[in-house]
């Protein structure tokens, strides 16, 4: 289990403090897809940083299985928004995918073993001599999935995975995470800015305020599974959740004189 | 290839121009020679195995001067590009050494070490460190903090961290670096040698100039213009080879 409790970030430059996360205060069960949304520059990166152990947080903890993280944990993995900062350009797909498994101290065999399956499951087997830059958008961002996957991590982080790729890659991608998490269950934390991407994949969603962010609100997402791109949000429900949810937002963003008004 | 071919022409028309007029008394021939007989000169020098000679010493000094300079500046570099206070602490000396001509080493040079090759590797590693060491330092604070993240979550620690991800991210500065630095290991070694040696291409230029062998001096001036020509060759060719990846990469933007 990964317990956020009470986690502040707050950056002090000079004389100036900036609040970038107040009190963030949630849980997520093993193998729970749980998406985290909120208004743009809410602090969503800062977080999922704190929780990677990359970022030392200024108040509250980051638990996983009962044990204080103060450094990145082998059983997590943080995928990157920007898949081409991320890879590393002087290695091919294969290179790239054996980053993931340099530190692991793993007999070469299973090396190689997982390197073939995580191409695999991502259907990227074809093009282990290519070099990112060779790749299209959709490809480089299953090359950093595919990367996460041969580390076996009992928990992968996502910071807005799919933001910036066009939409019908976004669904195909969508649904390819949803395969591989079916096929073989991990925690997954997936922070987005799309409502109905974190609907349509998740179990429970987080709604986050604007800056300092907090977490105002949490929705069980009751659809049933396997989801369909059509058919699942096509459902009433869906829509319900959507709405409730872009509501909600919609609230946390307006300056409070607005809102009042509106 | 064209503009390559054109290239050519222009040097075969400037010989020529060269040739006609030192032929036609148009300059004094003791002082520049026409290229004919500078070839002559040149073939004679090749068949005694003077030349020869001079071009091992010149690039053994080269070697180690610039293996040297590659040593300091890339680790020096890396270490101020990883520690800030480092970089804060040296930048006043970098700032206040790097500017000022490398040659002005020369004399100092010569007072510590003497005449012989330790002197000339000294000043040759003195000057080619430091095109190294900045494009270094520059390399490493350019490799992206999204990158640098991935690494560590993959628990690679902060030393293998600088040798796996930060060295080759870094690379393509590095190579110009490197790629400047040749070139300044080469004038500072033939530097060296005109002023004060006992032997390589620049002490055969400044010998053959002392005892009036006019030709022979233009065949050591052109030598070492053609080592020059060939080291720049050399390293723009291993650089296409080793970085292909950045080279292919960059004409995609």
């Amino acid at each position: 289990m990964l317990q956020v409790t009470h986690l502040q970030k707050t950056y002090v430059r000079g004389e100036r403090e900036t609040v970038a996360v107040r009190d963030l205060h949630f849980s997520v069960r093993d193998d729970e897809f749980i998406s985290i949304v909120g208004p743009s520059g809410c602090g969503k990166t800062t977080m999922l940083r704190c929780v990677a152990g990359l970022l030392p947080a200024s108040g509250g903890q980051v638990l996983l299985d009962g044990r204080l993280v103060t450094r990145p944990p082998k059983e997590m993995v943080l995928v990157f928004q920007d898949y081409s900062r991320s890879l590393c350009a002087w290695r091919s797909v294969h290179g790239n995918v054996a980053f993931a498994l340099e530190e692991s101290h793993l007999p070469r065999t299973e090396r190689k073993q997982r390197i073939r399956e995580a191409l695999a499951t991502v259907g990227l087997t074809e093009f282990g001599e290519y070099y990112p830059f060779e790749l299209s958008g959709g490809m480089q961002q299953r090359l950093q999935i595919a990367r996460a996957l041969a580390y076996q991590p009992k928990i992968m982080l996502m910071d807005e995975p799919f933001g910036s790729l066009d939409a019908l890659t976004r669904a195909e991608l969508e649904d390819q995470l949803l395969a591989i998490w079916t096929a073989n269950p991990k925690t997954v934390v997936f922070v987005t800015h799309d409502i109905e991407e974190a609907v349509y994949l998740s179990d429970r969603v987080l709604v986050l305020s604007a800056r300092p962010s907090e977490v105002v609100e949490e929705l069980i997402i009751d659809l049933p599974r396997p989801r369909d791109q059509l058919e699942t949000r096509s459902l009433e429900r869906f829509a319900d959740y959507r709405g409730h949810i872009y509501r909600r937002i919609r609230q946390e963003s307006r300056p409070p004189v607005l809102a009042a008004s509106a | 290839m064209s503009t390559r071919i054109q290239g050519l022409l222009v040097i075969v028309a400037i010989l020529a121009a060269w040739e006609a007029a030192a032929w036609a008394s148009l300059v004094n021939p003791a002082f520049l020679p026409p290229p004919s007989s500078i070839l002559l000169a040149w073939k004679e020098i090749v068949a005694s195995g003077e030349l020869i000679q001079h071009v091992t010493t010149t690039m053994r000094v080269w070697v180690q001067g610039f293996a040297l300079a590659t040593l300091l500046g890339v680790s020096l570099g890396l270490l101020m590009g990883l520690f800030r206070p480092l970089a804060a602490a040296l930048a006043t000396t970098v700032e206040l050494l790097r500017p000022m001509p490398s040659v002005a080493i020369i004399p100092i040079a010569i007072v510590t070490f003497g005449l012989e090759d330790p002197m000339k590797r000294f000043v040759t590693m003195y000057a080619a460190t430091w095109p190294i060491l900045i494009n270094t330092l520059y390399g490493v604070r350019s490799v992206d903090p999204v990158l640098i993240d991935s690494a560590r979550t993959f628990r690679f620690s902060e030393p293998r961290r600088a040798l796996k991800v930060i060295l080759p991210a870094a690379s393509p500065y590095i190579a110009t670096g490197l790629r400047l630095g040749a070139g300044i290991a080469l004038i500072l070694v033939v530097t060296a040698e005109l002023v004060a040696s006992r032997d390589g291409l620049g002490y055969f230029v400044a010998q053959s100039q002392l005892s009036y062998r006019i030709p022979d001096m233009y065949a050591g001036i052109f030598s070492i213009a053609v080592v020059g020509y060939l080291l720049n060759l050399a390293f723009v060719s291993a650089e296409n080879r080793a970085l292909g990846w950045h080279r292919r990469l960059a004409s995609r933007q």
